[in-house]
């Protein structure tokens, strides 16, 4: 059988509020328990894991609201995160490992060690990263399932 | 028995089914069918929190007595380092292991031996620490458990070393040796304060051949030891062993001596949830080791222990400043017990199985899930047999209960069919009814 490796087997969309750290986490750990279900591999849980956690680590520290886009392919899994918040200045800076334009007040909670979007970029397949300063940014990123 | 054995069992005669149980396992294992809880094996980790909660008793250990002892040739009692704390201050550890063999066991072995053992090694191996993750200790059997069914992914992270009891076990191979029979004709009898630690008698974490062969419950034994501890005239000196020993009844009880940085102990269930979830998602950066117990308390808190686990706690500390935290064995008999600690069988994950047979199978499971929670009354009221609505419904798409097994939404469809047959019933007879009604 011909399998349309486009056509998205599971589409669902989950809010991140921005600043509330008690309840950051939540998203990642609903996409966790999906990709569990389905059977994915625990290689893929756990790369999807902590990209999914850092992505919205990120939304919490430095937005006020996020939307997280799933979606499962046959061959794939995307996650589209959106944010209105602060944007990224320099994607490119930010992308180096320890980098890090948090205030020392996020610094002493622990986050903003500057390893978001590398570890983001270190568990994922394909990464498209687009922000507008004052704005927001947009985290696009994919996961393959199959070997 | 299963695919893998279970040290707690539900008596039915005395289960009224008041879904305490459902309610608080940890896991979700348990549903209510036939007005009796029904355990579900692939998701029970053994932990016991159920036995706690239980006003009738109906959930029963699946521990030995001291019938297991006519079984062997020659038996060996190995008390929990729980056991030592179990009594008023006055009842030594040393008292403790003469009552134990006042009660007919041939040999009493000093727990307290084994974990200096495995301290020293567990000691090496993490200053040997060079990957880029904690270890996650192995002494509590429900823990592993808990990551075999729902942390698949983290099995890698468990030590591969053999907890203490296990290496009290082995102690009948040399003894077996020594007396010239078969390891088989010695019984090694764990003293438990838990049923998980049956696991390891039926099917042990990293060894092919089970190192104890039964356990007695520490409730089970309470009254007799104590007994036969008053009994005795003569003590002999059968407790030799430092503060460490008693101090692995206590989470977090022997990570100083250690001597590593971020070392961290968790007690209860739902705490090592939390952390585990925390390190799967990267979380938890620089820390070494993991010490993670089931029960609240450590092994004190175990469900078959007698004293409360607080009092208790205060005698484990007393313990460990009288005897001391530095080894009492010699390097030489470390080396010579080391081979006790390897683990000669990989550790394997058991993760709960997913929904549908295929990716798309589940997620279309997924989806009727989905809608069948969006009509649920999301109060988790259990009247159903579910500890929650969504557990419901997982139970309604895989064809074991359907959606009208559910109280709320009987009562709607009956009002329903009754207003629908109202409706009819006042539809007014043919031979009356005007034109155009």
């Amino acid at each position: 059988m011909q399998q349309n490796y486009d056509e998205p087997l599971l589409k669902q969309d989950f809010t991140v509020q921005g600043g509330d750290f008690i309840h950051a986490g939540e998203v990642s750990s609903k996409i966790k328990s999906i990709l569990k279900e389905i059977g994915m591999s625990h290689e893929v849980i756990r790369r999807a894991s902590i990209a999914t956690y850092e992505a919205e680590m990120n939304v919490v520290c430095y937005a006020q609201r996020g939307k997280f886009y799933l979606t499962i392919t046959p061959d794939r899994l995307s996650i589209i995160v959106e944010d209105e918040g602060q944007g990224i200045e320099n994607i490119a800076l930010a992308m180096k490992e320890g980098y890090s334009t948090s205030s020392s007040a996020i610094k002493e909670m622990g986050f903003g060690a500057g390893m978001g979007l590398p570890n983001i970029k270190k568990n994922t397949d394909e990464l498209l990263i687009s922000s507008v300063l004052g704005e927001g940014t947009r985290v696009a990123m994919v996961i393959f399932t199959k070997p | 028995m299963g695919e893998y054995f279970h040290a707690i069992e539900v008596e039915t005669d005395k289960c009224c089914g008041s879904m305490n149980c459902m309610r608080t396992c940890p896991t979700e294992a348990i549903r209510i069918r036939e007005g009796k809880a029904l355990i579900l094996e692939d998701r029970c980790i053994d932990c016991g929190d159920c036995i706690r909660v239980c006003p009738n008793r109906a959930i029963r250990p699946i521990t030995g007595s001291f019938e297991d002892l006519k079984r062997f040739r020659y038996t060996i009692a190995i008390p929990s380092p729980s056991l030592y704390a179990q009594y008023g201050i006055g009842v030594t550890p040393n008292h403790i292991l003469n009552g134990l063999k006042g009660l007919g066991f041939n040999e009493v072995y000093d727990i307290g031996k084994a974990c200096e053992v495995y301290s020293a090694v567990l000691k090496e191996h993490l200053h040997n620490y060079s990957d880029n993750k904690p270890f996650i200790s192995t002494l509590c059997p429900a823990i592993v458990r808990l990551i075999q069914i729902n942390f698949p992914e983290l099995v890698g992270n468990l030590l591969s070393i053999e907890a203490p009891r296990g290496i009290a076990g082995s102690v009948k191979i040399t003894r077996a040796k020594e007396m010239g029979i078969s390891p088989k004709e010695i019984g090694a009898i764990y003293i438990t304060p838990c049923p998980a630690k049956m696991i390891e008698v039926n099917q042990p974490i990293c060894k092919t051949d089970p190192p104890l062969d039964g356990a007695i419950s520490i409730s089970d034994i309470y009254g007799l030891l104590f007994t036969s501890i008053r009994k005795i005239q003569s003590f002999e000196p059968l407790h030799s062993s430092s503060g460490i020993g008693v101090g692995l009844a206590i989470p977090g009880g022997c990570i100083a001596r250690l001597d590593i940085e971020n070392a961290i102990a968790v007690d209860g269930v739902k705490n090592v949830i939390n952390i585990l979830e925390d390190l799967e998602r990267g979380k938890i950066s620089n820390v070494t080791y993991l010490e993670l117990w089931a029960c609240p308390g450590g092994c004190l808190g175990g469900p078959l222990a007698v004293d409360n686990p607080y009092l208790a706690k205060i005698k484990v500390v007393k313990l460990m400043q009288q005897l001391g935290m530095e080894l009492n064995i010699s390097a030489d008999e470390v080396d010579r017990m080391r081979r006790y600690l390897s683990c000669d069988v990989a550790l394997s994950s058991h993760p709960i199985k997913p929904l549908g047979k295929d990716a798309v199978d589940a997620i279309k499971k997924i989806k009727e899930r989905e809608s069948v929670i969006e009509t649920l009354p999301g109060i988790n009221c259990g009247a159903c047999g579910a500890p929650t609505c969504k557990a419901f419904a997982e139970d309604v798409i895989q064809g074991r209960a359907e959606v009208i097994d559910c109280v709320f939404k009987l009562r709607e469809e009956t009002i329903e069919s009754i207003q629908r047959g109202l409706t009819k019933a006042q539809r007014t007879p043919l031979a009356f009814r005007k034109r155009g009604e």
